[in-house]
């Protein structure tokens, strides 16, 4: 059946559906400009539908995920109806506390500009909507509405106009209006002491000067003018990619300095702040006025508990409710009794080799295309998942790609992951004879345990002893996080030898649906990673590289572009460099006595978005 | 005395100095906290975006002079990660885990001196053999192991205590039970070899002559003297107690000044890390001081001059 009869089909039903459910159903909104000009694609039009009817049907979420592939695009430029919002997630005052334990809580910060790794999902997003945020309906995650209901590119196609929902509130009873919405970019842009990435992108891709590029057009609307045309520009104002875009309260901040707003924070989210101590907690209280609607529980404690034992201990005893595990843990603790929640396409682990454009590099082992190839054929990725990561990770597509991939033909490169992934060791040693080393080799593999990831190293272990089958001697350097990150630098090292220059190493992708970026980490000319070579040194590969991401990042074209980073995909692949190994998962154990079943959002391992759709108990007593 | 305090804090001052130096050196030479602050995947415009806002762009001897005139003013900066005044995070942990210290040294002093004693008056016996064999235990069993089993056990399997975190009187035992295990060995072995030197002494000879009950001898004569060398220890294992909570703390989840450390220490965070060295320094220093000039009010034949 083809995507148009499934989503005419789709159609059909939803409207069916709407009728059926009668008052129930939300009153159709006027459609925009920008719908009116995209009804022609099916897409659209059955996400208007979707969105009405909300999550009731369960026909019309068949019908969505049927078509996964197509929610983020269309998120983009459509306008999505407002569900009500006292309604959107559950009925009744919340009532309860939720506490939660987890390994890291980030800098528990108190200032979206002060975080600028991963934890503010944990323990800002609480608290802080984001300009656009998560489609909760899809199977796959990805974009949806957030404070803006309603976004697109401009005709002009450098422009961005980003529609406000009308009616929120900060947890102070301030409206939240475009006003909030420029400083806290800017904030975020320019704050002497903000510490977000996606802020520093953010700068670079507005029009110069920054500071004149956002207008406020009303109070719920906004412009954004950028350098030339951007069509991922909405990636920088989202946790669905994430950290960009966190919306901050302008007359508060201003009222009250840096200071008072740190000591007394406020935002928009379904959690208000009510104290922390850093190294210990964090507490909340519900908010009743969030578009992402009102939690179940009265409060919520996040509390720090680095012991993995400690935390098992308190879930089992019930002094948490719900903590995260690594995959070491999840038998035991599915096997207790406790409910297992897994978070699917969170990351990637790979294995890189660094420095290959030297020309030193030509003359060793891993210089040859057909050896690295061998390597990834020698790796029985099955048995990876199954004994390291005792069945909790998942089979790989290429490099930085995920199901949510945007512009990306996703059947094709899994596929792809089936085929070029698979285990052959005979074809491995057919490889390593044919490129002259019959007998293996000796090759330096460096790894350590990221953050949050601490079974990278059993991971490496892995992958050297399925090398160590075909001949050949990984020498495997296991060293500290913060000691490797810098080696995967330049500038720095600059130089053969220099490094991890002429080795390989383990590395991580997050979960993230935009993979030019992290392409672009490790493959463009002017990255960290360099791997097809800097500016003076850049392999034909690096070249041609370039002239797609170059495409990849600015086309217009909906077709051009998503060949463009196919292209990149393709070559990447073919070039064993950036070598996927699994797909990693997040995972959670929560006491059935107190908390009911709840899933997670793809891709993202994080809770901070998840927390106030987390139930009460089912009555599934512990066992 | 006075002389003898006096050049002793003079003495303090001037390691203090020189464990600045060395902490601001060795804190460098471990890398970049803008490396672990900036996702993996990040730029090298976003990395050097952050050191610009954190100051970490400027020169060594800069940053080395802003660190060590902001040392004499109580200043540390603000951490790197927390965004908080470094010293006030020292000091508002510390609290946390002095709490644990009456309970841990209750527990080490309570086992460890009537072991020590009846293994000294019992010696060669079984009596001294279990408390050789408890000793031997208590050395070589790592501190987090024998948090985990006291988790499983008393948290998991009994249900009586609760496994980690700060709360009511409750909480405390087992990470109490935890740091005074490890002191219990030392501290037993040193009390039972200074045993069995007084009571080969004259004057406990005499007593006994003199037909001074047993019991007495042991723990009136024999223990005070005993006790001597064991107060250096002990001065010892309070500083430890202090500024090595590290494994206690992280297993308990507990926030003491152990996990500040190696917090500071894993996310490279330089000006807390120097706080915590410094001020952990600060606390050894004085309370081997106080160790010294309690040594001379319990023994008045050591005098300083």
């Amino acid at each position: 059946m083809s995507i148009k009869a499934v989503w005419l089909a789709s159609l059909t039903l939803s409207l069916a559906l709407v009728l059926a459910c009668g008052g129930a159903a939300p009153a159709p909104i006027e459609v925009t400009r920008v719908v009116t000009e995209q009804v022609e694609t099916p897409v659209e039009v059955t996400r208007v539908v979707t969105e009405q009817v909300e999550k009731s049907v369960e026909v019309t979420r068949v019908v969505t995920e049927q078509v996964e592939k197509e929610v983020i695009r269309e998120v983009l430029v459509v306008a999505t109806p407002v569900p009500p919002v006292e309604s959107a997630v559950r009925a009744g005052a919340p009532t309860g506390t939720l506490t939660v334990s987890l390994e890291n809580l980030g800098a528990q910060t108190t200032d979206p500009i002060l975080q600028g790794r991963a934890g503010h999902a944990q323990y800002q997003a609480p608290i802080w909507d984001a300009l656009l945020g998560f489609n909760y309906e899809s199977q796959y995650g990805g974009l949806g509405r957030g404070v803006a209901h309603e976004w697109g590119i401009d005709p002009d196609g450098s422009s961005w106009t980003f529609h406000l929902e009308e009616g929120l509130v900060f947890h102070n009873g301030e409206p939240l209006t475009a006003e909030d919405v420029k400083f806290s970019l800017e904030r975020t842009m320019f704050h002497e002491e903000s510490v977000v990435g996606d802020g520093n992108r953010l700068s670079r891709q507005l029009r110069q000067p920054p500071e004149q590029a956002i207008e406020v057009v009303d109070d719920l609307t906004l412009r954004m003018h950028t350098v030339g045309s951007k069509p991922h520009f909405w990636s920088l104002l989202t946790r669905a990619v994430f950290q960009g875009g966190q919306i901050m309260p302008k007359d508060y901040i201003e009222a009250v300095g840096d200071d008072g707003f740190r000591a007394e924070p406020v935002g928009s989210g379904p959690w208000m702040y009510a104290g922390h101590s850093v190294g210990d907690y964090f507490q909340y209280e519900a908010f009743d006025k969030s578009h992402r609607g009102v939690p179940h529980f009265a409060k919520m404690s996040l509390l720090l508990v680095p012991e993995e034992s400690t935390k098992l201990a308190m879930v089992h005893t019930g002094q948490s409710d719900i903590i995260d595990l690594v995959p070491e843990s999840a038998p035991e603790v599915a096997a207790s009794g406790a409910q297992l929640t897994v978070i699917e396409g969170v990351g990637m682990f790979i294995y890189q080799f660094w420095g290959l454009y030297w020309p030193e590099a030509q003359s060793r082992p891993v210089g040859d295309v057909r050896v690295r190839q061998a390597m990834s054929l020698a790796i029985n990725r099955q048995d990876i998942i199954d004994y390291t990561l005792n069945g909790f990770g998942r089979p790989s597509m290429p490099f930085a790609t995920f199901p949510t991939s945007v512009d990306v033909d996703v059947p094709r490169w899994q596929k792809w992951g089936e085929e070029a992934l698979r285990y052959d060791p005979e074809r491995a040693k057919a490889l390593l004879a044919e490129a002259g080393y019959p007998d293996g080799f000796e090759v330096t593999f460096w790894s350590t345990n990221f953050s949050g990831t601490p079974y990278m190293n059993d991971l490496s272990q892995a992958v050297t002893g399925f090398w160590e089958e075909i001949g050949i001697k990984a020498d495997l350097r296991i060293i500290e996080g913060g000691v490797f990150t810098p080696m995967t630098r330049r500038p720095g090292h600059d130089e053969w030898g220099e490094g991890f220059n002429g080795g390989v190493s383990i590395y991580r992708n997050a979960g993230r649906p935009l993979p030019v970026p992290r392409y672009q980490t490790t493959f463009h000319p002017d990255s960290n990673h360099v791997a097809f070579g800097d500016r003076d040194t850049l392999t034909p590969e690096g070249k041609e590289y370039l002239r797609l991401h170059e495409i990849a990042i600015s086309e217009r074209d909906d077709e051009k572009r998503a060949a463009a980073t196919n292209a990149i995909i393709q070559l990447v692949a073919d070039q064993w460099i950036g070598v996927p190994i699994v797909q990693g998962v997040s995972l959670y154990a929560s006491n059935p006595d107190t908390v009911g079943r709840w899933q997670g959002i793809y891709g993202r391992g994080e809770l901070g978005d998840v927390f106030h759709r987390i139930p009460h108990a089912e009555g599934n007593p512990w066992q | 005395m006075q002389k003898y305090i006096f050049n002793r804090l003079l003495q303090g001052i001037v390691l203090l100095f020189i464990v600045a130096l060395i902490v601001f050196a060795l804190a460098r030479a471990t890398g970049n906290p803008a490396d672990l602050m900036v996702p993996e995947d990040a730029t090298e415009e976003e990395r050097q975006f952050i050191e610009r806002n954190l100051g970490l762009d400027r020169p060594y001897h800069v940053q080395l002079f802003v660190f060590l005139t902001g040392a004499i003013r109580g200043d540390f900066g603000d951490s790197i990660v927390y965004r908080k005044p470094a010293a006030e995070l020292f000091f508002e942990r510390l609290p946390n885990t002095l709490k644990l210290l009456p309970l841990s040294m209750f527990i080490a002093v309570g086992v460890a001196i009537p072991l020590g004693v009846v293994a000294a008056v019992k010696r060669g016996t079984w009596i001294d053999q279990l408390a050789g064999g408890i000793a031997v235990f208590g050395v070589a069993t790592p501190n987090f192991w024998i948090a985990i089993v006291g988790i499983y056990i008393f948290s998991v399997w009994l249900d009586v205590l609760p496994p980690g975190r700060m709360g009511g009187p409750s909480h405390y035992i087992l990470p109490a039970l935890t740091l005074g295990t490890f002191s219990i060995a030392g501290m037993m072995r040193l009390i039972r070899s200074s045993m069995l030197e007084v009571l080969d002494t004259e004057y406990v000879k005499l007593a006994r002559i003199k037909g001074v009950q047993e019991w007495k001898v042991f723990w009136k004569h024999c223990l005070r003297n005993a006790l001597i060398p064991v107060l250096t220890l002990f001065g010892v294992f309070v500083g430890g107690f202090v500024t090595g909570a590290i494994v206690t703390e992280t297993v308990f989840a507990w926030p003491g000044i152990g996990r500040l450390t190696i917090d500071a220490v894993a996310q490279r965070d330089f000006p807390l890390l120097q706080a915590v060295i410094l001020l952990d320094a600060v606390i050894i220093l004085a309370v081997n001081l106080a160790v010294d000039i309690l040594y001379a009010y319990v023994n008045p034949r050591i005098r300083y001059n």
